[in-house]
């Protein structure tokens, strides 16, 4: 079931009705009706077949945290009883280890299905066990890497103390199958949103007018921008001959491929967070204008900000303070204190989007990914003095406006000679690409893609209509880096003005029909 | 009189309350009525200036609803569209036949032709044609949604009603193409900026709606009776198969229960049915391997079982008919010539039908598939 089809229209009515009727007749209760209306969402749009999957994570994740509670009160049992501190110490240090193991079971278990979907059928192709990456025909059910990853955050969160366990399972399952973050998250953390679903919400009429926007916003980004780029992408990147062709379409193509997926991803985060936002209920932000953003870092801070929350919470940190890296960086101190600093930062970095890399896709090509976004955000850590240095040596005040502006454009350059080997399958090719775009751009050769049989005329109108909805969204994302609030500013207008507006969006979004373009979303069954 | 209310200021502030919270709903629901109403009037608009005025199903229906009586109705999708002239099946065997045939239709839309044929126009014959397509591709709710638009023409409630239907249906509803329906210009749209001031134009003028199809569709010319063409010959470097462009064929169930209801309703109203597979290159035949026979075969045992004819013109004895290549316009349609020298076939078959005749010696079996492929031209 698609967010944009009658079926999940008649759905969310339903459940909105239910939802605010029972608040209103019980005063309690609304999240029982979210978590059935979260099943019945994830069947109708997934696969009742693949709910098992979600029950095994959620199962999981919710007897884990229990079982260490029950730990932590039989460790204090224990050490009450102890004679001497010595005995408490070691009692402490046994039930810890027994802990960790507790907690290695519950995340060998939850990522365990992930990845085994996600990377079996590929480990028994390189070992010759199977003709082809996909052979097996293991499908990755909806949403499967957005509950496991939120689901284990829970888990690493009670395990460290920073949240309490949810001692009744229909909570947690309601926590795991929130239906609007299924999709493609954002990855929400249960301290933050375990309290919203199971609060009492009453209908909120100008709450409703502020989330309709959003939706809009959403689907102008998906449809009129990501989907219209696909085809024309598609074309070029994929064509038997394109390593043959001319740097600038190559360029081109990765710039069409840059707008695609933002508009895909955080268009469909925009839809899901209106939707949620009409039940009263705040997800996590997964988008700040990410390219706005001055560094490489900061693009990851702006670019699926809750995984990029979650990598730093539960893989960077642990990392970069684990006694290896912590004397790794003494030992490097003596070199330097800026490089004792954030040589173990750097190396946790380079690790984190390693992972990140192989979460994508265990193909060459988003490891080579990974690596380079990894490798780029700790040179930059590590290099960071000399540019400072070099910076005042040659006079530029990074706090100008100038430097601002160039530090984006230099940015944006960075990001996109990574989405070279992000949707490039083969990393040869991406070589290729990146190679001719650098040393044989051919700035002529544009017009004749234009005349080239390589694009239809309705391909055409398809790159035009997404550069003008590109151009509109830059407008909107520069206002809103500039601290205006975009909604606020639009639900000022007057009545008529508006329903304009709407009008015009919803014409535009079903217009967009016409072309019999696009699908669902990129990283819908991840 | 005096009341307690009157007296009672909690009371007084309990009432104004109520009647203020009343006031705001009555004036939300006024904005939302008012919000809906401009949607609607918007999406009108929309309609009437980027839906096309001309369509190849409205000229149809409009030559249906012209005709006081039919003999004969053509129904199924473009095999039979493009592949059977009513012209020249009235020419020879004087009777008056309309084809509802239109691009893409489903069974279940063949069925609706075929009770509108009998019930509204009193046909004694219906002709489905078809081919593998028909039997193999699930719904197409754009199809569905041109045919509901030409067949309800005039008719606004029925159309709701009909595109209502088509959103609910398992099919579509949880599509994109779900709430495309309540905008059903998107399905018939005119595109370029020419073509939208033609469409206005035709639409204000109120132009022969023919004229208009073939202006709005490339090579396509209008000939009569519900009948038009693509003025378009087999390309020699056209590799294109049906396989090809769309996959190995595999009967569906919910296909061959529509073709049963078709045979069924004919059956009931004592009116002739006659199936036709239209023919195709041999290269194209050739592409399906053994999934043809195996498709075909089902649908002619399901027509047979229900007392109906089924007649594929890809094994008539090669004496009887031979098509070349330009007589196709494509891999699997017919061109103005081809339908010409087919439906001159067909009308011969049918006379022998009407004469008490049987035809089923001038076809071969399916057992002798590939003994047949060999005798054929070999487009």
């Amino acid at each position: 079931m698609s967010l944009y089809s009658l079926g999940f229209v008649v759905f969310m009515l339903a459940l909105l009705a239910a939802y605010y009727a029972t608040g209103r007749l019980l005063g309690r209760g609304q999240w029982v009706v979210l978590l059935l209306g979260s099943l019945c969402y994830y069947c109708l749009a997934g696969s009742w077949q693949t709910l098992v999957y979600v029950l095994f994570c959620a199962v999981v994740t919710w007897l884990v945290p229990l079982a260490l509670k029950h730990m932590d009160r039989l460790c204090a049992a224990e050490r009450e009883a102890c004679d001497d501190r010595a005995a408490r110490k070691r009692a402490k240090a046994r039930w810890q280890r027994r802990k960790q193991a507790v907690m290695l079971l519950g995340l060998l278990m939850a990522f365990g299905v992930l990845a085994q979907l996600k990377y079996w059928n590929v480990i028994l192709y390189q070992l010759g066990q199977a003709s082809s990456p996909r052979s097996l025909g293991l499908l990755l059910p909806l949403g499967i890497s957005f509950y496991t990853f939120q689901s284990v955050s829970y888990l690493l969160d009670v395990y460290r103390g920073s949240d309490e366990a949810e001692t009744n399972f229909l909570r947690h399952l309601l926590f795991v199958t929130y239906f609007p973050q299924m999709i493609q998250g954002p990855i929400n953390r249960h301290a933050e949103l375990a309290p919203q679903l199971l609060a009492y919400h009453a209908w909120d009429t100008q709450r409703a007018r502020r989330a309709l926007p959003l939706i809009g916003y959403g689907m102008l980004k998906k449809f009129l921008m990501a989907d219209l780029l696909v085809g024309p992408i598609s074309r070029l990147l994929d064509a038997p001959d394109a390593a043959a062709m001319p740097g600038s379409w190559a360029v081109l193509a990765i710039l069409m491929y840059s707008a695609q997926q933002y508009g895909d991803f955080s268009g469909g985060i925009d839809m899901v967070e209106g939707i949620s936002e009409l039940l009263g209920i705040q997800m996590a932000p997964n988008f700040r204008r990410p390219y706005f953003a001055t560094s490489l870092a900061d693009f990851w801070r702006r670019w699926h900000i809750s995984l990029g929350q979650w990598m730093r919470d539960y893989v960077f940190y642990p990392v970069a303070l684990t006694r290896p890296l912590r004397a790794l960086g003494k030992r490097a101190g003596r070199a330097g204190e800026h490089l004792g600093r954030t040589l173990p930062a750097c190396l946790a970095n380079i690790l984190v989007f390693l992972i990140v890399g192989a979460w994508h896709g265990a193909q060459a090509h988003f490891i080579v990914w990974g690596l380079y976004n990894g490798l780029v955000i700790a040179l930059a850590d590590l290099l960071k003095p000399a540019f400072s240095a070099a910076a005042q040596r040659l006079g530029i005040d990074s706090r100008s406006r100038g430097w601002h502006v160039a530090s984006v454009i230099r940015t944006f350059l960075v990001v996109n000679v990574g989405w070279y080997f992000d949707r490039v399958e083969s990393f040869s090719l991406s070589l290729a690409l990146l190679r001719s775009s650098v040393l044989s751009f051919g700035a002529a050769e544009l017009p004749r893609l234009w005349s080239s049989a390589l694009l239809s005329r309705a391909e055409h109108a398809q790159i035009l209509l997404a550069v003008a909805m590109a151009v509109a969204v830059f407008c909107v994302s520069l206002c809103q880096e500039r601290g205006h609030q975009v909604r606020t500013r639009l639900l000022a207008w007057p009545l008529p003005l508006r329903w304009a507006l709407y009008a015009f969006v919803g014409l535009l979004v079903v217009a967009t029909s016409v072309l019999h373009v696009g699908g669902g979303f990129m990283y819908a069954n991840y | 009189m005096p009341t307690t209310s009157d007296s009672n200021p909690v009371a007084q502030g309990r009432c104004a309350n109520g009647a203020a919270a009343c006031r705001s709903l009555r004036r939300r629901l006024m904005v939302a009525l008012a919000a809906v109403l401009f949607a609607m009037l918007v999406n009108a608009v929309a309609g009437f200036a980027l839906g096309a005025y001309g369509t190849l199903s409205g000229v149809a229906w409009r030559d249906f609803r012209a005709a006081e009586r039919l003999d004969c109705v053509v129904v199924g999708s473009s095999y039979a569209q493009r592949g059977i002239d009513p012209n020249v099946l009235d020419a020879r065997l004087g009777t008056s036949t309309v084809s509802l045939a239109t691009p893409g239709q489903t069974l279940s839309d063949s069925f609706e032709a075929t009770r509108a044929a009998i019930d509204e126009k009193g046909a004694r014959r219906i002709i489905l044609g078809l081919g593998v397509e028909s039997l193999s591709t699930g719904d197409d709710v754009a199809s569905r949604a041109s045919f509901a638009m030409a067949r309800n023409d005039g008719d606004p409630l029925g159309l709701s009603k009909a595109m209502l239907r088509l959103a609910l249906s398992p099919s579509a509803l949880g599509g994109r193409a779900s709430l495309d329906l309540l905008s059903p210009w998107v399905f018939t749209p005119v595109k370029t900026p020419s073509a939208i001031a033609d469409n206005l134009r035709a639409r204000l003028t109120g132009e022969d709606i023919a004229l208009s199809a073939e202006r709005t569709t490339p090579d396509w010319r209008y000939l009569g009776r519900g009948y038009g063409n693509h003025e378009r010959t087999l390309e020699a470097d056209d590799s294109r198969t049906s396989v090809g462009v769309y996959g190995h064929p595999q009967a569906r169930r919910e296909c061959l229960r529509q073709l049963r209801r078709i045979c069924e309703l004919c059956r009931a109203r004592n009116v002739q049915l006659v199936v036709v597979a239209t023919p195709h290159p041999a290269f194209d035949l050739r592409s399906f391997g053994g999934s043809y026979v195996q498709v075909m075969g089902q649908a002619a045992e399901v027509v047979r079982d229900s007392g109906a004819l089924f007649m594929d013109f890809n094994i008539i004895r090669p004496e009887l008919m031979s098509l070349e290549a330009d007589d196709y316009g494509d891999f699997e349609h017919l061109n103005f010539g081809g339908a010409e020298k087919f439906s001159t076939v067909l009308a011969r078959e049918l006379r022998a039908l009407d004469e008490g005749e049987g035809v089923e010696a001038d076809f071969e079996s399916y057992d002798n598939w590939d003994a047949c492929l060999e005798r054929r031209p070999q487009v």
